[in-house]
């Protein structure tokens, strides 16, 4: 019977400890309290536990959220305390948007919060999270200064000051005034609103079968896409440009097409216009503006931060930056396509101011003349090339050449036409040049004194003969660049002119002293911005 | 002072016969032996007990007072006493011509030490008879739980038909096998025990193929004995006799057992709230915006106005909806009769046990046939067939949620519903799908995958017993074992995705099929003599037997049918099939001999021998290899100051050396083979193996001393052993250089030692006609250790499961141990994590939440060199107590089992407090650190677990002592009624209460058979608790 006892008594003693390593383990009983770190309440009753809250509380009852606090939900609460409170009527802003920007689903705890998160608050706007240091801790302009108060449906952090919810930067566009008219209603025009079928839910069906829903509707918008600025998720940047910036961005690019001879149409505006809504939308977050000379915008647009000029002071928006744009300029690259001239507008120039312009070398004659027909029936074009023609004499050292600077025609209001010099912006450019390529000597090109290619053979009818090469309009030979002669650089920071000089190589078949010059044309370079 | 007055007495009358042999030799008259019979309750006189002599014609009866007379030639041999409702017993006359003889009752209790018989040329080993079964066990490893000391038989799990791990005396083998030879009625029984490719994490019961009830009685031979099977004998032999008719008249014997099984322990997981906070806080370490988040989780906000809530309002218990409690039924029939000519014993049963999950069960039909045919006066044929059918359906044992239902209940989120539903909350009948947290829905796992595997097995079994004459015998048998096996699995997923797909997202379904089989074909013949040498007797014998098997398997694998109806290999996509399998060819062919003399009653001297050769050793090695074993005994009881004690009823002193080996290894080894690879669609050959032509058998020396003791008319009986085993030439996998294509070349260069003691120990402390109360019980202590390893650098790594975790083996150390990083809590603070400036391989900082790992090798980075032994799965002590309380005849029995000092690998934990991904955990997981400065165990929840938080350490590694009541039986024995002639009716409990530190759902477990993969936890099902009631009738 002793035994018996002693049995029992083992296996009692046996069966508790057993229980209390799986309860210990899992939890089953109450821990110690000092470790318990998470406490009993809920984040409602926690709060209205700690009188230095009690503003805060009283204005969560007043304006209804603090019914949040109580749901099945984990939240994290940014509290302020009684003083900090007092900010709350100063500020120009519905209460209610400003304490729901105090609450965010999900527990974040100190150790989550890392620098650059940003947390979505309960009224939809994002709370940045800065952390430069470990342990100092910025959401929007508040520091943390009790954090990681855990309850049981959340956490409770003690921050210095009420935060100031940020605007998103598809609110700020929208609200822009009327200086801002221009890209504010282009960036708006796009906007569509659509049926969105998968947040919309199905209540029912109609008597032909069609599933009815409790429909949601949602604003897209091209732009959305590449910079989706609407949406509080995104980080995206935009630079700003007012009427003013833009009106002054066209009148310079005005001028500038006068100065090379190219009427400004609706479809050069357009280009430019369009650039420059692909040119203000950026996908990320530009920090320090100015560190990288080319930012590539999310459309492809190159901005170079050296020619373009903004306002380095940004404004935060709680999706993202708008930087204010205060000088725009359209890259060469994008407004011009082309500058071309036809080498016998020589003709059009008045006598007075040939020699100014124009320096034979070796010419025993000069003239314009006729040579090919051309038709294009599908352009609707035709009528005879009309090229420039010299001749010279064979004489050895002595090259023909000519000392050319362009020129284009003007129309007169008389209703005479006349040349006048071409001038170009400075910049990178590819020389393109055609001739009447049939038994052409080899030609020495040279712009502004600097060699661009040496005894060219221009006699291959493609590229060389004529513009009927290269970029010609699709499907015929009208209207192309010709022959690639060289890069050439015109120096500069000016709108200036410029010369070509071209002279025969004398290493043809022949050593005939002749050419038969049809145009030119200066094709802006990636790097002409 | 009665005792002693009686002693004096004792010893008066020995010296008495002492003077009286001195006188009578010589004396060629007839010898008066006197004596008295009686019981040992209160020394009541038996009357009509029968008494006879060995060689002598004369018998005797007792009077009314229990004495009895009778003339013998002379006063030796052995006096054979028998008395109807006791035991036979019989005690050598040593020369004395008065003799008292308490005759033990036959007792009904159900758990008795097994005793140490050697009858006429078998091996010397404990028996358990038939008599000792517990009556409600339905498996042969429901009988060995606890009944033999040394023999750990450790249950793989609650699937059904799984059965045990059975290992004596610890590991002895790295490469060859590790359980102890199984010889059915004389033959060698060797089946796969193989892991099954189809069905992960399943491997059937070896003894699957025997119902219990067809068993008259088991023997285990431990000792030097074992050497009579040479290189088979090396983990003892475990010898199994199935009943055989004994008598002419009819009897009819019926069993039938009915019960429940039910599991109620459940791992705590995470509730609705819990989970959602886990959800909150491990998935902001995944998504950058906390919108991304929500719209994945929505739930994680309280909108009421939020359409699709009813998806997520739930509260679901998946553990109780998974657990089922199941019927369980064994029903057994026997027959047996016959005349002078021919006797049969003829059974059928039938048994179905359900697993404690839907779709679950083990159903089992066997039958068997033995008989006796009396040819002549002096030739008898002996035979026995035995045919089985089983069908077995399963789930997966493995951390897999699309075939293993509990670890699906465990992951699976508890706020979604088993079922779909519609808006208004209404459940539908269709399984709700898989969902976002990636996890399948445990009630599809339960009813929708198949896995299910059958078995055909026959035995037969034929020998010709020739009696030369009265002294010598000779024997020819036969026997074949066929044993086929059908597997099939198949997971759906494609059509209702309710199951996660599988092989990283690829397989939408899979389907899997093979068969397997084995056959053992086994010779032998033997002749046997008994003889006097010296006037002592001698048993003698020789043999020549052999063995031929062979285990096949072939499996197909494929992937993605067009839908879930199509579920077999026929349909499955052309891409991601394939084939795999093994066939292993072993043979075996001994010639034996034994002799056992007995010299003057006291000393026993037993040779066994066996000189043998297998198949599986290379062609350098020797081709046979000679074992002896030698055991004396001395039998003190026989012994001239012991022989007339009342106290001393037994005392047996032994000890013996044996040699065995074990050449049970596969025979690839030795061999030069090529294996299949398949390449896309296509199948290629290559190398599979560098033959070590050289490899031979293992060695095992085996010392082994110990006491046999019975007191106070047996209510006392004790025995105690302990052994020394060396074992030598012991295989094990060597790396080698790449030269030669393959990773590792096995050879014999370790050295184990196992050590230990192994007692038994039962005391009656009541034992009146109507009352009695016994109390037993068997403990063995067992250390293995590997003391030498030729060549291996250190520690042998071996990478389980692509490396997820590890065994490693080394000198000095049990021969498999949890190798893994130690842990030393969660760091704290910052400035903690900071001080420490721990690593990872990466070059990541352990930081304030993660785990501080031990830098074992002081380098500041926690990588795979700062893994040490972390635990073993080998018990320090295993055994089980008994106490059963008989009143009249009622009795009510108890069973333990217990083990300590075996660690498991608890895999489940692991992954149910990785805090690494959107699946369930469990309620630890609450106490995750979440704030600087925070104490707590469980380190912080970070999606993917990039600090490797959760790697194999011992945080893993827990204690898997246990005591479990393993069984209680209250039963009733039937008097004889009517055409009733007798029985018994029970009601037992099996399984009802289990202690233990353990922290998973059950501290015995086996994934396999094989000694490296024991205590590891892969989410086996828990053994369940039954509730069973049964009864055994003789018509």
């Amino acid at each position: 019977m002793k035994n018996l006892k002693y049995l029992l008594g083992l296996v009692l003693i046996l069966c508790m400890g057993c229980k209390e390593t799986w309860d210990e383990h899992y939890g089953m009983v109450g821990t110690d309290e000092s470790t318990q770190v998470v406490s009993e309440l809920n984040l409602l009753d926690y709060l209205k536990s700690n009188p230095d809250y009690a503003k805060f509380v009283e204005a969560l009852e007043v304006n209804g959220i603090a019914e949040e606090l109580t749901r099945d939900q984990y939240l994290s609460v940014w509290v302020v305390n009684n003083e900090g409170m007092d900010a709350l009527a100063q500020m120009n802003l519905d209460s209610e948007f400003v304490l729901r920007y105090h609450i965010n689903n999900l527990t974040y705890d100190m150790s989550k919060l890392r620098d650059g998160l940003r947390l979505r608050s309960l009224n939809g706007k994002y709370i940045p999270v800065t952390r430069k240091v470990e342990n100092s801790i910025m959401v929007a302009d508040a520091t943390i200064t009790n954090g990681n108060q855990f309850c049981q449906n959340g956490v409770v952090h003690e921050i210095s000051e009420l935060m100031v919810p940020d605007e998103s930067i598809y609110d700020y566009v929208f609200k822009l005034s009327d200086d801002y008219s221009m890209i504010r209603d282009s960036v708006f025009a796009a906007n569509d609103t659509v049926f969105d079928a998968k947040n919309s839910v199905p209540i029912g069906v109609d008597k032909s079968g069609n599933t009815i829903y409790d429909s949601a509707f949602v604003i897209e918008n091209p732009i959305f896409e590449e910079v989706d600025f609407r949406s509080e998720f995104s980080q995206v940047t935009m630079f700003l440009p007012s009427n003013q910036v833009v009106d002054n961005c066209f009148q310079n690019l005005q001028g500038l097409y006068d100065q090379f001879g190219k009427p400004f149409t609706r479809e050069d505006s357009l280009t430019a216009w369009n650039w420059i809504m692909d040119a203000v939308f950026y996908d990320d977050i530009v920090e320090d503006y100015g560190s990288e000379e080319d930012l590539i915008s999310a459309f492809g647009a190159r901005w170079k931060t050296s020619v373009q000029g903004v306002n380095t002071q940004y404004k935060r928006m709680s999706n993202g930056r708008i930087y204010d744009v205060n000088f725009l300029k359209i890259p060469n690259n994008v407004h011009i396509s082309a500058i071309k001239q036809l080498f016998y507008y020589y003709e059009f120039v008045p006598d007075a101011q040939r020699d100014a312009l124009f320096t034979f070398h070796n010419a025993t004659e000069i003239r314009a003349q006729g040579t090919d027909n051309y038709s294009f029936p599908s352009l609707n074009v035709s009528g005879t090339y009309t090229i420039l023609r010299l001749f010279g004499d064979d004489i050895p050292g002595q090259p023909l050449a000519v000392d050319y600077t362009p020129v284009k025609l003007d129309k007169n209001d008389d209703g005479t036409t006349t040349a006048s010099v071409v001038e170009v912006p400075p910049g990178e450019y590819n020389l393109y040049m055609g001739v009447q390529s049939k038994n052409h000597p080899f030609l020495n090109v040279y712009i502004d004194d600097q060699l661009v290619a040496s005894e060219l053979n221009v006699e291959p009818s493609s590229p060389w003969n004529y513009d009927r090469s290269t970029n010609t309009v699709s499907g015929t030979k009208w209207d192309g660049l010709g022959g690639l002669v060289g890069v050439v650089n015109i120096e500069g920071d000016e709108v200036r002119t410029f010369k070509i000089r071209i002279e025969v190589a004398l290493l043809g078949k022949s050593s005939r002293e002749e050419m038969k010059l049809y145009h030119w044309a200066l094709v802006p370079t990636q790097n002409n911005y | 002072m009665k005792m002693e007055g009686t002693m004096i007495k004792q010893h008066k009358v020995a010296l008495l016969i002492a003077v009286m042999m001195v006188l009578a030799f010589g004396a060629n008259a007839q010898q008066v032996l006197k004596g008295k019979v009686s019981s040992p309750y209160g020394d009541a006189p038996i009357s009509d007990a029968y008494i006879s002599i060995a060689n002598e014609e004369s018998t005797a009866q007792t009077d009314e007072q229990g004495e009895f007379s009778i003339e013998i030639d002379y006063l030796e041999g052995n006096l054979t006493v028998w008395a109807p409702g006791f035991q036979e017993q019989v005690i050598p006359l040593l020369g004395r011509d008065y003799i008292e003889i308490v005759l033990i009752p036959q007792r009904t209790d159900y758990y008795d030490v097994p005793a140490k018989s050697d009858a006429r040329g078998n091996m010397k080993g404990e028996v358990l008879p038939a008599e000792r079964f517990k009556p409600s066990a339905m498996y042969v490893e429901d009988v060995l739980q606890g009944a033999f000391p040394g023999l750990n038989v450790i249950n793989k799990g609650g699937m059904p038909g799984e059965g045990a791990t059975v290992n004596l005396r610890g590991i002895r083998s790295l490469t060859g096998k590790n359980a102890p030879l199984i010889i059915i009625n004389g033959m060698p029984y060797l089946p796969d025990m193989n892991n099954s490719a189809i069905i992960q994490g399943y491997s059937p019961s070896m003894f699957n193929v025997l119902s219990v009830d067809d068993i008259d009685n088991i023997k285990l031979v431990t000792g030097s004995a074992a050497s009579r099977y040479g290189s088979m004998g090396s983990n003892g032999v475990l010898l199994i006799e199935t009943s055989s008719p004994k008598d002419m008249e009819t009897v009819i014997e019926f069993s039938g057992q009915y019960g429940m099984a039910y599991n109620n322990k459940r791992l705590p997981v995470l509730g609705v709230d819990d989970f959602k906070s886990y959800i909150g806080d491990v998935g902001l370490t995944r998504y950058e915006d906390m919108g991304d988040m929500l719209d994945l989780f929505p739930f994680l906000r309280d909108d009421p106005d939020y359409y699709y809530n009813f998806l997520y309002n739930n509260q679901t218990d998946w553990q109780e909806l998974v657990d089922k409690s199941a019927f369980v039924t064994s029903n057994h029939l026997r027959v047996k009769g016959g005349d002078a000519i021919a006797k049969y014993d003829l059974s059928v049963g039938a048994s179905n046990q359900g697993g404690t999950y839907d779709n679950t069960n083990f159903t089992r039909y066997t039958t068997r046939l033995n008989a006796q045919i009396e040819l002549s006066q002096r030739f008898q044929l002996v035979t026995s067939m035995g045919l089985t059918y089983g069908n077995n359906k399963l789930h997966e044992q493995i951390l897999n949620d699309a075939t293993n239902p509990l670890m699906a209940s465990l992951y699976k989120a508890p706020i979604l519903s088993p079922f779909k539903k519609d808006e208004y909350n209404n459940q539908l009948p269709a399984y709700d799908a898989v969902r976002q947290f990636g996890v399948s829905n445990p009630l599809a796992v339960v009813n929708d995958t198949k896995m299910e595997s059958d078995n055909f097995d026959a035995f037969l079994n034929t020998g010709l017993n020739f009696e030369v004459n009265d002294h010598a015998k000779m024997q020819a048998v036969f026997g074949y074992y066929s044993g086929y096996k059908r597997q099939s699995a198949f997971i759906p997923g494609r059509s209702d995705q309710t199951i996660a797909p599988q092989e990283e997202g690829v397989a939408l379904n899979t389907a899997r099929a093979g068969t397997g089989k084995v056959s053992n074909l086994f010779y032998k013949v033997s002749a046997d003599i008994v003889e006097e040498l010296a006037g002592n007797p001698l048993e003698a014998g020789v043999g020549y037997q052999g063995v031929m098997t062979r285990h096949e398997f072939d499996g197909g694998f494929g992937r993605n049918t067009s839908s879930d109806f199509y579920k077999t290999l026929s349909y499955v996509d052309a891409e991601g099939r394939y084939f795999s399998g093994y066939h292993n060819a072993w043979n075996w062919m001994s010639l034996y001999g034994y002799a056992k003399y007995t010299m003057g009653n006291q000393w026993i001297a037993s040779l066994n021998m066996s000189a043998d050769g297998a198949s599986s050793t290379g062609a350098e090695a020797a081709r046979f290899g000679v074992y002896p074993g030698l055991e004396m005994t001395w039998q003190a009881k026989h012994s001239p100051w012991l022989k007339n004690s009342q106290v001393v009823n037994q005392l047996d002193v032994h000890v013996g050396y044996g040699l065995t080996g074990n050449s049970q290894f596969p025979t690839g080894l030795s061999r030069q083979f090529y294996t299949s690879q398949a390449y896309r669609q296509l199948a290629g050959i290559v190398n599979g193996n560098v033959a070590n032509t050289s490899l031979g058998r293992e060695r095992n020396q085996n010392l082994d001393a110990g006491i046999d003791a019975g007191f106070f008319d047996r209510r006392l009986v004790a025995s105690v052993n302990v052994y020394h085993t060396i074992s030598s030439d012991v295989i094990f996998p060597q790396s080698i250089s790449s030269v030669y294509g393959i990773e590792e070349m096995y050879i014999n260069g370790a050295r184990l030692e196992n050590k230990g003691v192994e007692a038994a120990i039962q005391l009656r402390l009541v034992d009146n006609r109507n009352i009695s109360w016994s109390v037993g019980g068997t403990i063995n202590k067992n250390q293995n250790k590997i003391t030498a390893m030729e060549g291996a650098e250190g520690t042998l790594i071996r990478e389980m499961n692509g490396g997820n975790w590890a065994v490693s083996s080394s000198i000095g150390q049990n021969p498999y141990n949890f190798y893994g990083f130690v842990s030393n809590g969660v760091i704290s603070t910052q400035e903690e994590a900071d001080a420490l400036g721990l690593i990872d391989y990466k070059g990541d900082q352990f930081n304030a939440g993660d785990i501080h790992f031990e830098d074992l090798n002081q380098d500041g980075v926690i990588d795979d060199q700062d893994r040490t032994i972390i635990g073993d799965a080998s018990p320090d002590f295993f055994g089980s107590f008994f106490t059963q309380v008989r009143y009249k005849k009622l009795s009510l029995s108890a069973q333990f089992t217990f083990s300590a000092g075996n660690q498991i690998y608890n895999g489940v934990r692991r992954e149910m407090e990785s805090l690494s991904d959107f699946r369930n955990q469990s309620m630890a997981v609450d106490k995750r650190w979440q704030t600087d400065g925070q104490q707590t165990d469980i380190p912080k929840a970070n999606y993917g677990d990039p600090m490797g938080n959760s790697r194999f350490s011992d945080r893993w590694i827990e204690d898997g002592s246990y005591l479990r009541l393993n069984n209680v039986t209250l039963s009733y024995q039937l008097g004889k009624w009517s055409f009733f002639e007798g029985g018994e009716v029970y009601l037992a409990g099996e399984n009802l209460l289990t202690f233990t530190d353990y922290l998973g759902l059950d501290p015995v477990l086996s994934y396999a058979y094989q000694p490296a993969w024991q205590g590891v936890d892969y989410g086996a099902m828990p053994l369940p608790s039954t509730v069973k009631f049964g009864f055994n009738l003789q018509f």
